[in-house]
């Protein structure tokens, strides 16, 4: 009762013009971006933060969570249309998105994937709005050791199942989380790599790093392979195909599920989700041998899964406080900016913002579905736009976002840096995303890893003493021996294949 | 050194051998009570282990693949060149900023990437230049406030 009474507050809350607007921007950005490829929600919402820092917390965290989830919705698009993924979350869907656009089954395609997204969406929701209270009441029985292994499990399993290398993964999780420890300390302010700048004794912020390697990074990428696409010429009028809609409402349903729960792990992502919803679809389907031909239940179960699979995610983060997504360290970024601290204690200290943002995803689906059904010829016009007139608009953005938070030049220096830097990583396939994890983790990391032998009197063996934490230790050292000998077969296959 | 993944690998190594020498000279404390040194140190330590390891995985690729470089076939030519000359203006960007101010140097960044980077004709190039940094210095700067500096031209 308690929860109803507070969802209608969430509600009332959103239905005030600002968070309104800010919900209809977030998610047509969101939209947006999920169509155009070559940029993604990390990269959007690091541009679009510094100027969320003069809106109230809830408006900004709205706006950002609309962005991601919009993301998702948008990303079906140029999959179907252009057999290139907007988003990771749609790369399987150019399988049989593409084939049905090819077929002139553009608009069925486009069609149940608005649908989808729309069901796992809400779905989504109400169990992230079921599921997230009762876990935080768990969690707030978390003293530093429990918070340290949570932490530790949560970068171990992002690296583990972030990249096809784990040495890379985990490796870019140290370099992450180095970055983190630059500037003043926050115990004793001792200075740390600073080189006596000023600018760096700061620390270096997330705004400047995350534009540089994921805004920058991505577009020197796409600058340097001058990528051009061509949309097919398909039916996109007949998006309303009933009787294919009811015929897979049972993959719609499974999508939700799969999508939600596999969204909750941390690591887990949108490419594993929706591949393993697409994969769960060929299993039970009675013609698994029409997969990838332009099935319609290969279009509804991934792309409802990526849409359930953002709710999921953000179980982790608001209950715990502890992102499972490279978008969602992001949004906790932001809400660190915003002077207001994920975890345990969130739900309880502020209602109105965990009520209201939950509020806001049940009306930005909507918005997203009348979004998304009659302006799809829209974003096809949008398509066409070249990436040549797209990237110097993306990069005055950049430099303004930069620019506009303490009005210092050496950021936007630092954010170049970390634009090459990225780039160069990106070449050697380097993940990003468990860098980015690891930055904005890292001081939680280091504090409650100090904190914790502080109450162990220097005893290393009180994080093993805790019963939660010992398990999650033991959990980290199984994950981190089953990835280790799966990588070490995948570099022998790789390997013996090279020789032969 | 032919395979540039161990290059990438060497680099990792002297970073985290860095940032651990340098972590030493912090104030370490002790396991009761653990210094600013403590925590960084363990990061250069687990930056340079991992690097070290990929050495020796790149050893292997580099015997099982005949020594044969990495290099990713989209980085000659042309496409460094635009690499490059995208850093450059964005680069010179940033230098000239505070003395042209923000309109005045979007406009010439915008401009140079358009007939450089995206070769687009002069009339094109112009017009979206001019329309990208008047449209962003009235949106920006007029509407949402943002400080912004003016330059020389006190706009």
């Amino acid at each position: 009762m308690d929860s109803l009474q507070l969802m209608l507050d969430g509600f009332r809350l959103v239905s005030a013009p600002v968070n309104l607007l800010c919900c209809f921007i977030g998610v047509v950005i969101g939209t947006l971006i999920g169509v155009l490829p070559g940029i993604g929600p990390v990269a959007t919402m690091a541009i679009l933060l510094p100027f969320t820092f003069s809106l109230t917390p809830v408006a900004a965290i709205i706006m950002l969570a609309g962005i991601y989830y919009g993301a998702q919705y948008g990303g079906s698009t140029t999959s179907i249309l252009v057999n290139i993924p907007g988003e990771v979350g749609s790369i399987i869907t150019c399988l049989d998105g593409y084939q049905m656009g090819r077929q002139g089954r553009a608009g069925s395609a486009l069609g149940i994937s608005a649908i989808g997204s729309f069901v796992g969406g809400t779905l989504g929701v109400i169990g992230l709005a079921v599921l997230c209270p009762p876990l935080a009441q768990v969690a707030l029985n978390f003293g530093p050791p429990e918070l340290f292994a949570l932490i530790l499990f949560g970068l171990m399993m992002v690296s583990s199942l972030g990249g096809d290398s784990l040495p890379k993964a985990l490796l870019m999780t140290a370099v992450g989380l180095f970055v983190s420890l630059i500037g003043k300390e926050t115990f004793t302010g001792f200075n740390r790599f600073t080189f006596n700048s000023i600018t760096l004794s700061d620390g270096l912020g997330l705004v400047p790093v995350s534009m540089g390697m994921f805004g920058i990074s991505e577009i020197l990428s796409n600058v340097e392979m001058a990528a051009k696409q061509k949309v097919i010429k398909t039916d996109i009028k007949s998006l309303f195909a009933w009787r294919e809609w009811i015929a897979c409402r049972w993959a719609v349903l499974r999508g939700t599920v799969v999508g939600f729960f596999i969204g909750i792990l941390p690591g887990a992502g949108a490419v594993m989700t929706t591949f393993f919803a697409y994969w769960l679809e060929k299993r039970v389907s009675k013609h698994p041998e029409k997969f990838g031909t332009g099935v319609i239940e290969g279009v509804a179960s991934p792309e409802t899964a990526n849409n359930s699979a953002t709710a999921g995610s953000m179980i982790p983060l608001l209950a715990l406080g502890v992102p499972a997504t490279p978008t969602m360290a992001m949004l906790m970024g932001a809400l660190i900016i915003q002077g207001v601290q994920p975890g345990p204690l969130f739900i309880t200290q502020y209602p109105d913002l965990f009520w209201g943002v939950i509020a806001s995803m049940y009306l930005g689906n909507v918005m997203l579905l009348i979004l998304n059904l009659p302006l799809i010829g829209i974003w096809v016009r949008i398509l066409k736009i070249p990436y040549a007139l797209l990237f110097p608009l993306i990069t005055l953005f950049c430099i303004v976002g930069v620019y506009s938070l303490n009005s210092n030049v050496y950021e936007i220096v630092i954010m170049i840096i970390f634009g090459l830097f990225g780039y160069i990583l990106r070449k050697f396939k380097y993940p990003l995303t468990t860098f980015l994890l690891g930055m904005v983790l890292g001081p939680m990391m280091e504090t409650s890893f100090r904190q914790s032998l502080g109450i162990g009197r220097g005893n290393l063996a009180i994080f093993f003493q805790r019963r939660f934490s010992g398990v999650l230790l033991c959990l980290v050292g199984i994950v981190l021996l089953v990835s280790l000998v799966l990588s070490l077969r995948r570099q022998k296959r790789k390997f013996v294949e090279e020789l032969t | 050194m032919k395979n540039r993944e161990a290059g990438m690998a060497v680099f990792w190594i002297l970073l985290g051998t860095t940032i651990a020498v340098w972590s030493s000279t912090f104030p370490f404390g002790n396991l009761e009570d653990p210094g600013p040194g403590y925590f960084p140190a363990a990061m250069g330590i687990i930056i340079a282990v991992i690097g070290i390891l990929l050495l020796v995985q790149s050893r292997k690729t580099e015997n099982a693949n005949g020594g044969a470089p990495l290099t990713p076939r989209a980085s000659r030519g042309p496409a460094v060149r635009r690499v490059v000359l995208y850093l450059a203006a964005m680069t010179a960007c940033t230098v000239f900023l505070e003395i042209l101010g923000f309109a005045l140097a979007m406009f010439l960044m915008i401009l140079f990437m358009m007939r450089t980077i995206a070769p687009q004709r002069w009339r094109t190039a112009v017009f979206y230049s001019l329309v990208s940094a008047l449209g962003s210095l009235f949106l920006f700067k007029i509407l949402l406030k943002t400080q912004l500096p003016s330059g020389f031209l006190r706009f």
